[in-house]
């Protein structure tokens, strides 16, 4: 059975726009702050819309923020 | 520990479920023994209270919540609240649907055995089926509200 994971890189592109906040960041895409924690955490995949207001925060195509991975074949 | 408008309306609708209907039960088992016309109307009456408790109960204290966090209630949740509300509502249902079918299963009981009735229940609750679908209401309601804190805590 195949896993499959969606990774990102949300945190590292948070640290290089000067340390924004995981609440600022929130406030720009129109979520909660938690719902930023969970997906740095890898815990919830966003929704398409969601994803793409993140890359556009950080003026980056959607694929450098978000990588999409068939994991393990077991 | 930060919690969301969210979060923090399930955690009050957890606690007062319990409580409002947790004090419904217990009453509810002292008028057990004698299923008569009088333990009826007690427990009628019980039930009125505690329906206007519950409503009161609850409109206060979401209240209070909406104006100490005023930009939490303006946005009412984002996607992922909505996406563990949904999964929830689904433990909540597995739950309620549950409790419906025993609860036919025992009226078809009841009419195939009329042996069986209300009045020889060792329980004798006063209108012990509607109870039964009460308690499978308030169960699911809670399996509800706790799936909503724990998919939150645990970061769904």
């Amino acid at each position: 059975m195949s896993e499959y994971r969606i990774t990102n890189r949300v945190r590292e592109m948070r640290f290089f726009a000067h340390e924004m906040t995981q609440q600022e960041l929130a406030e720009r895409v129109g979520v909660t702050r938690q719902t930023i924690m969970a997906i740095e955490k890898g815990k919830y995949s966003p929704s398409l819309e969601v994803a793409f207001k993140i890359a556009q925060v950080f003026n980056q195509p959607l694929d450098a923020l978000f990588q999409y991975q068939c994991e393990i074949d077991r | 520990m930060e919690l969301t408008f969210k979060e923090k309306s399930a955690w009050i609708s957890f606690i007062c479920t319990i409580g409002i209907f947790g004090y419904y039960f217990v009453e509810l088992m002292a008028l057990s023994g004698s299923d008569t016309g009088q333990t009826r109307t007690a427990a009628l009456w019980l039930l009125g209270k505690i329906l206007i408790m519950s409503v009161v109960v609850e409109s206060v204290f979401h209240g209070m919540l909406a104006v100490a966090n005023p930009s939490g209630a303006q946005m009412n949740g984002d996607e992922r609240d909505r996406h563990i509300e949904q999964k929830a509502n689904q433990y909540g249902y597995y739950v309620l649907s549950t409790g419906v079918i025993i609860v036919i299963g025992r009226m078809v009981v009841l009419e195939v055995f009329p042996g069986f009735d209300e009045a020889r229940s060792s329980l004798a609750i006063p209108m012990l089926t509607m109870h039964m679908l009460m308690f499978s209401f308030v169960l699911s309601e809670l399996t509800r509200f706790g799936a909503q804190i724990l998919m939150h805590r645990w970061g769904e």
